[in-house]
């Protein structure tokens, strides 16, 4: 399922020129500095890669595999940072007195030199890092011994003649000193090239990695494809998930005896073999690592995919679930860069679906210019401590899922004012449930306090197209009583909740009284009385705008849900109003219009009968401030 | 195979685990042939018969649902437990409070199945043991509802209620063929308790175990 349509998609993305993926064997490092060697193995520049940002950033590249290491010392081949490279670690005085100097004291033997030391820090020649530098040094005599390749020579060259005890004694070392010793991966470069993309190395090392692969390892079937093969103890760490930890965590891991059975360890307890372990953690990461595959939705972080090479899908994909919220003026004159004009594209594209979609035709390969079933995948995760656990997964054809978006923002169609955004994003939609204004709201923060139940529950209706959860209806009708206010994207909620609903059946409304913008013809009390609220609150506002108690403000809850307690009282208080305003005779107006309609005030509103009074009251507005367009918005 | 058996079961939840994420659960698409044979087993089982799955029918439509559910870390170590039986004094309790862990699971909603089943007879089996025998027992027990202990849909937590199907299997709501990946097959016990995986195909709601497995070439 999950493991095996990931596997198929680093087949994909293998096949893909254009796209960077590491081959087996590699993968991605973070690196700071290239050492040119000359054809003596001696250092004779020292190139800064990193970028000119205000706090540099390194380069990445695809170098020879490093794999998972915590404490052991364990080389990597041809990039590796200071501590295996030069043999000299950097450490803070502190550390330095409680690891070697008591060492020293206590008449062990004393083999750490020290090359240098400031108040606060020590650089030195410990026992460790000059262990870690013999490391690299056989590592790349088993690796490199027999080749024959300029490169290769003049860098064992470097690693027999070096001695980690003249680091500070080397001019260009000491130029960068200090950035050289805080961690950061060096790669070679020899004769202009890069020694990790010289084609003996790779060979070399490909070689060599296989025939480790091969060495003493349990074979099973894997659960994968099925084959006998070697399988994986541990699990490459997925990175970039919010809220996990910084070094990644793991989809597939074990690590306490309450995971285990039948006397298994670790990942055997689940046979993934080595390859498609490879494959599935390096096409998840790459996922996870590129903004167009990957958006936020509340707590969860989700990554989708299309099995295709083509990148209109995943355009298209992303701004069904995520729009642009910036989309305001679509006539700007702004110069426009590439991502503008893909941006517009799809968003023409967006609009042509749709029409297809209301009018209930079938999504064809011209619409959407990629095959409509082509499997579609989405899968949010979410951390727990070093896990990951799956909270939704979702797989269909293109075709559906764009179908399926598409009546969900079909549904959720509301008439609104020109600064809210026509295509709601599922995260936005999630945090109308929070209070306005609110520092929740408002930041982008990763972890905002929306119920984190609800982002899956949502998620799943839309992509089911099935009615939407009643705990999201519940808490963003709440949100609206205790704001007392409405706007569009709770209104636009409370709409496609209710239409969803009677779709299905589940309520006595009928689906073509729940309409986009004003329905004066409706009949349904709940919706009357909602517009009665809109047009007293209006009559009220209208006698006297500096009112600090407004029967917004003291009424609106009790309105919608018990009518008959607070309507005879407010149409009273409106004949005050009305006497004293020039607009008096509009307003007596609309109410008589309403009130044809209503027989008695009924008593009390169910939820549904809720949100058509919201529904009412925020139609009635917004047909207030259409008609008059220089109106001013007041805090709706 | 002239002793074969048809049990329908149900329930609200059922959470059939996939190896691979069994920490954080997620649950495989369909019932699993070894938790088949688990519910065959809670109603009817001697060392003397061992149950083959033949068929899995699913009848209700896939629906899936998102839990997080209070677990603990820890298991009860087995060498504790000897000593325990040897007489000493141990305690064999764990405390949730102590090394509570909180767990998310996608799981199976709403699921019925029908699974046809045979036994075959083993080498325990003695002379008294006859097939027809053991066929009318199981007969009994699932015509009356007995059970050793409650059979489950994958999950302990998640009971199943089962009928004998003596009559026509009910209709699929799955139509056409559907490729469901690869799937635990069951243990190997025989083999250092070896997990063996087949690949589930399913047709018209109908996932032919013993079909499958001969295609797929595994034990």
């Amino acid at each position: 399922m999950i493991i095996q349509a990931l596997c198929r998609y680093y087949d994909i993305l293998d096949q893909d020129e254009s796209v960077k993926i590491a081959r087996p064997g590699y993968s991605q490092a973070n690196v700071s500095f290239a050492l040119v060697l000359s054809d003596d193995g001696e250092v004779t520049h020292i190139v800064d890669l990193r970028s000119d940002d205000k706090k540099p950033r390194p380069q990445e590249m695809d170098v020879p595999l490093h794999s998972p290491r915590a404490n052991g010392i364990v080389p990597y081949c041809t990039c590796d940072n200071a501590k295996y490279v030069f043999g000299v670690e950097k450490l803070k005085v502190k550390e330095f007195e409680k690891k070697i100097a008591k060492k020293a004291k206590k008449g062990g033997p004393q083999e750490a030199s020290v090359l240098e030391k400031n108040d606060k820090e020590v650089v030195l020649v410990s026992p460790r890092s000059r262990e870690c530098f013999e490391a690299f040094k056989i590592l790349h005599h088993q690796v490199f011994d027999g080749v024959d390749d300029a490169g290769v020579r003049s860098f064992l060259k470097f690693l027999d003649r070096w001695n980690p005890a003249s680091f500070l004694n080397h001019p260009k070392v000491l130029q960068y000193k200090d950035e050289i010793l805080d961690g950061g991966n060096f790669v070679f470069e020899c004769r202009g090239n890069y020694l990790h993309r010289n084609g003996a190395v790779r060979h070399a090392w490909e070689d060599y990695f296989s025939d480790e692969a091969d060495g003493a390892q349990v074979v099973a079937q894997s659960l994968v494809s099925g084959q006998d093969e070697p399988i994986a103890r541990l699990h490459q760490k997925i990175k970039g998930v919010v809220g996990a930890q910084k070094a990644g965590a793991s989809l597939v891991s074990f690590n306490d005896d309450a995971f285990k059975s039948y006397g298994k360890d670790q990942s055997y307890n689940a046979p993934v073999g080595e390859t498609s372990m490879f494959k599935y953690t390096t096409a998840l990461n790459h996922l996870l690592a590129h903004r167009e595959n990957r958006i936020g939705i509340a707590d969860t972080t989700t990554v989708f995919w299309a099995e295709t090479e083509d990148r209109t899908c995943e355009d298209l994909a992303r701004f069904l679930m995520n729009p642009r919220e910036e989309e305001a003026d679509p006539a700007d004159d702004a110069p426009e860069d590439g991502a503008k004009v893909r941006d517009k594209k799809t968003r023409k594209l967006v609009e042509d679906v749709l029409k297809k979609v209301r009018a209930g035709q079938k999504i064809n390969q011209a619409d959407i210019h990629t095959d409509p079933e082509t499997n579609f995948y989405i899968l949010g995760l979410s951390p727990n401590n070093a896990r990951l656990a799956v909270r939704f997964w979702y797989m269909d054809s293109f075709g559906n899922f764009v179908a399926r978006v598409g009546r969900h923002h079909l549904d959720m169609e509301i008439v609104r004012s020109d600064f809210s955004p026509k295509y709601v994003s599922i995260s936005r939609l999630l945090k109308a449930t929070l209070p306005k204004g609110s520092k929740d709201q408002k930041s982008n923060s990763n972890v905002p306090k929306v119920s984190p139940l609800l982002g899956g529950l949502v998620m799943n209706a839309v992509l089911k197209n099935q009615p939407y959860p009643i705990q999201m209806y519940s808490a963003v009708l709440d949100r609206v009583k205790v704001g007392r206010s409405i706007d569009s994207v709770q209104a636009g909620f409370i709409k496609a909740y209710l239409l969803r609903l009677s779709r299905a059946g589940g309520t006595k409304l009928k689906e073509d009284l729940i309409t986009v913008s004003l329905n004066e013809e409706s009949p349904d009390v709940p919706y009357r009385l909602g517009r009665l609220f809109a047009v007293l609150e209006k009559a009220q506002n209208d006698t006297n705008r500096e009112m600090k108690s407004t029967i917004n403000s003291k009424y609106f809850s009790s309105a919608s849900s018990t009518p008959a307690v607070v309507f005879p009282v407010l149409l009273k208080l409106a004949q005050h109003h009305i006497a004293k305003s020039e607009w008096g005779f509009k307003s007596s107006q609309s109410i008589e219009e309403i009130l044809s309609g209503v027989d008695e005030f009924p008593a009390y509103l169910n939820l549904e009968e809720q949100g058509m009074f919201m529904l009412g009251y925020y139609h009635q507005r917004k047909a207030f401030f259409q008609k008059k367009e220089e109106t001013p918005v007041e805090g709706a | 195979m002239g002793f074969g058996i048809c049990l329908k079961v149900w329930g609200d939840y059922a959470c059939f685990t996939r190896p691979e994420m069994k920490v954080e659960r997620v649950s495989y698409d369909v019932m699993t042939p070894s938790a088949a044979r688990g519910v065959l087993e809670a109603i009817y089982w001697k060392p003397a018969i061992c149950w083959k799955i033949d068929r899995i029918h699913v009848i209700n439509p896939f629906k899936y649902d998102n839990i997080r559910r209070n677990e603990i870390l820890g298991k009860i170590p087995a060498t504790k437990v000897k000593s325990a039986l040897k007489g000493k004094d141990v305690t064999l309790s764990q405390d949730p409070n102590e090394n509570r862990v909180q767990r998310a699971s996608l799981l199976l909603r709403d699921v019925c199945y029908c699974i046809e089943a045979h036994f075959e007879l083993t080498e325990k089996a003695g002379s008294e043991d006859t097939p027809e025998k053991h066929y009318n027992i199981a007969l009994r027990r699932m015509r009356r509802g007995q059970c050793f202990h409650h059979p489950y849909l994958g999950c302990r937590e998640f009971p199943a209620q089962f009928e004998l199907v003596e009559g026509e299997v009910p209709s699929s709501s799955h139509q056409g063929e559907r490729d469901l990946g690869f799937m635990l097959y069951d243990l190997d016990f025989a083999d250092d308790m070896r997990p063996v995986f087949f690949r589930a195909r399913m047709v018209d709601g109908v996932i032919d175990v013993r079909e499958c497995i001969g295609a797929g070439g595994v034990s």
